[in-house]
C-alpha cells in the first residue's frame, strides 16, 4: 500500500499502519457517528466545539476514508490482473450489494475475503465461535434458541458491515423452514 | 556508585487517576499490580489517596500501622515503611491515614517523596491517587512513567475526565514554561481571556502558540510527549467497549492530546461483593471474564499498545 496521503489518512481515521479493509470500513463508520451525533463521550464538549471545527472535522475523515478506498481499488486493480483466474475475487462492494441470498457458505466467503477470522467476532460480538462456526455452516440444530440465533446472525453481519437485515431475514427463512420441517417430525 | 546505578535500575512509576471517584481506579491498580507480581515482576502499590486511603481492603488484609506519614515526621526511610501486601512480589505502602491532612504536602516534601521513590528496590511502582482534579493530585499524576485513567461509561465520569487531563496538560505546560521564564504567560492569558477571545481549551493553545516561534515550539514539544492511557471500567454490554475509542479519538481531535486505550473491563458483580469480603477478586476468581480482561489490559500498558492493535496482531499470527 502507497500514496503520498496514505499515513496521514490512516492517522486521521485513528489505525495502525497496515490497517485492512474492513478496519477502516469499521474505523470510518464509527468516526463518522461519533462527529454527527450527540452522546455521552461528546456531550459534556459540546460547548467548547463550534459547529464548524466539527464540520472541518468531518471533512477529514471523509476524506481520508475515500482517499484510503481509493488506495485499496488501486491494489485490488493489480491483484486482480495477477488473479484473473479468480473471477470470485471481485470487488467486494459489488459483491455483497449483489447478493441477496445470504447463505452460510455465502457470510463465510464474505468474511474470508474481508480477511477476519471468527476469533476477531468473537471477541468483538461476544457470540462464541462455534456458535458462528455453526452460523456459517447452517448446522441449525447445534444453534440457540431462534431469538438468540437471530441476535447473533446480526451482531455476525454487522461486524462485516452488511446490512443485517436483509441478512437476517435471508438467513432466517431457511432456518423458519427447517424448524417447521422438525416440528411435523415430533 | 556508578556500578550501583547500572544495577539498579530504577523503578517504574505508574499513577492512577482521572477525576470522578467511584470509577474503580483501586480495584484496578490493585488488580493490575498483582498481574504484574504474578508475572515475577517486583510491585510495591503506593497508596496516595490521602482522604480515603483503603488499599489494603482490596487486597484483603489490615489496614497497615504504619503510613507515608513516618516518613514525613520521623523520617523513616520510604523502603521500611512498605509492608507485605499478602501477594509474592508485592509490597504496599499506606499514605497518610491521620495526622496528615490531605493537602498537607508541600511540593518540596514532594518532590523528596518522589526521589525516594525512583529509589525503592522494585520493578514497578503502582500509585493509586484520590479521585479529583486538585493540582496535588495532578502535580503527583504527572510524575509517573505512565499516566493511566480509569472511567466508567457514565457521562459524569467521561466530563471529569477531560477536565482531568486538560489540567493535567496545562499543569505540565505551566512548569516547564517556568524553566523558560515564561511561567505567567498561560495564567495571564487566561485572566484577560475575554480581551483575547478565548472560550476553551483549544482556543488558549492556539492563541499560546500563535504568541512567539518559542511557545509554539514548547506546545508542540509537550502536546507530543503527554500520553495517558486509558482504561473502562464496568461495561455492561460489547457496544460499550467502543466508548473507550471515541474517549481517545475526541482527546486527540478536540484538543489534541495523545492517548492510548488499552482496555476495559466488563461489569461483574461479584466484584463488590469480593471487596466487601475483603477478597482480592483476581485470586478468587483468577479464570473469569474480568480477570482475563485485567490481564490483556495489563499487558498492552507494559507495551503501550491500544487494545485494537492488540487484536490485529493476534490475528496476523494466525496467517500463516
Amino acid at each position: 500500500m502507497s500514496g503520498k496521503n496514505y499515513s496521514k489518512y490512516l492517522e486521521t481515521l485513528e489505525l495502525p499502519p497496515g490497517a485492512s479493509l474492513s478496519e477502516i470500513r469499521k474505523a470510518y463508520q464509527h468516526l463518522k457517528v461519533l462527529y454527527s451525533r450527540e452522546s455521552i463521550v461528546t456531550l459534556p464538549i459540546e460547548d467548547e466545539i463550534s459547529a464548524e471545527v466539527k464540520r472541518q472535522i468531518l471533512r477529514q475523515i471523509e476524506e481520508a476514508y475515500q482517499g484510503l478506498l481509493v488506495s485499496f481499488e488501486k491494489e485490488e486493480d493489480t491483484l486482480e490482473n495477477e488473479m484473473s483466474s479468480r473471477p470470485e475475487m471481485k470487488n467486494y462492494e459489488q459483491t455483497s450489494v449483489e447478493l441477496t441470498t445470504f447463505t452460510g457458505q455465502a457470510l463465510r466467503k464474505i468474511r474470508e475475503r474481508l480477511n477476519i477470522d471468527l476469533q476477531d467476532i468473537a471477541l468483538s460480538t461476544r457470540v462464541q465461535t462455534q456458535y458462528l462456526n455453526d452460523i456459517e455452516l447452517e448446522n441449525f440444530e447445534a444453534l440457540p434458541p431462534e431469538a438468540y440465533t437471530r441476535g447473533f446472525i446480526i451482531s455476525y453481519a454487522e461486524y462485516l458491515s452488511l446490512d443485517s437485515k436483509k441478512v437476517v431475514d435471508d438467513y432466517m427463512s431457511r432456518y423458519s423452514v427447517w424448524k417447521d420441517e422438525q416440528e411435523k417430525k415430533t | 556508585m556508578i556500578m550501583k546505578a547500572i544495577n539498579e535500575r530504577s523503578p517504574e512509576i505508574w499513577t492512577i487517576g482521572g477525576g470522578k471517584g467511584g470509577t474503580g481506579k483501586s480495584f484496578v491498580l490493585s488488580s493490575v499490580g498483582i498481574c504484574l507480581a504474578l508475572q515475577g515482576k517486583r510491585v510495591i502499590l503506593i497508596d496516595a489517596d490521602l482522604g480515603g486511603a483503603n488499599l489494603h481492603t482490596f487486597l484483603g488484609i489490615n489496614k497497615p500501622g504504619i503510613s507515608l506519614t513516618n516518613f514525613f515526621e520521623k523520617k523513616i526511610s520510604l523502603s521500611d515503611l512498605v509492608v507485605d501486601s499478602g501477594i509474592k512480589n508485592m509490597g504496599l505502602l499506606i499514605g497518610a491515614i491521620h495526622s496528615l491532612s490531605p493537602d498537607g504536602i508541600k511540593y518540596t516534601q514532594k518532590l523528596k517523596l518522589f526521589r525516594h521513590i525512583k529509589q525503592l528496590n522494585a520493578d514497578y511502582v503502582l500509585i493509586d491517587l484520590g479521585a479529583g482534579a486538585h493540582f496535588n493530585t495532578i502535580d503527583t499524576f504527572l510524575l509517573a512513567d505512565k499516566m493511566i485513567v480509569v472511567i466508567i461509561p457514565e457521562i459524569i465520569a467521561i466530563e471529569n475526565l477531560y477536565f482531568f487531563l486538560k489540567n493535567a496538560f496545562f499543569r505540565q505546560l505551566i512548569n516547564s514554561l517556568g524553566s523558560h521564564g515564561l511561567r505567567d504567560v498561560v495564567q495571564n492569558a487566561w485572566k484577560n481571556r475575554a480581551e483575547h477571545d478565548i472560550k476553551n481549551f483549544t482556543q488558549l493553545i492556539d492563541y499560546l502558540r500563535g504568541l512567539s516561534k518559542t511557545m509554539e515550539n514548547i506546545i508542540n514539544t509537550k502536546l507530543s510527549d503527554f500520553k495517558a492511557y486509558i482504561i473502562l471500567n464496568r461495561i455492561n454490554t460489547s457496544q460499550e467497549i467502543m466508548i473507550g475509542n471515541s474517549v481517545k479519538s475526541i482527546c486527540k481531535k478536540y484538543f489534541g492530546l495523545n492517548s492510548s486505550y488499552v482496555g476495559y473491563i466488563e461489569f461483574d458483580p461479584v466484584i463488590s461483593r469480593c471487596i466487601n469480603k475483603r477478597q482480592s477478586y483476581m485470586q478468587a476468581y483468577p479464570a473469569s471474564r474480568c480477570a482475563k480482561e485485567i490481564e490483556r489490559l495489563t499487558e498492552n500498558l507494559l507495551e503501550g499498545r491500544d487494545i485494537i492493535q492488540r487484536y490485529e496482531r493476534k490475528k496476523l499470527q494466525q496467517i500463516p
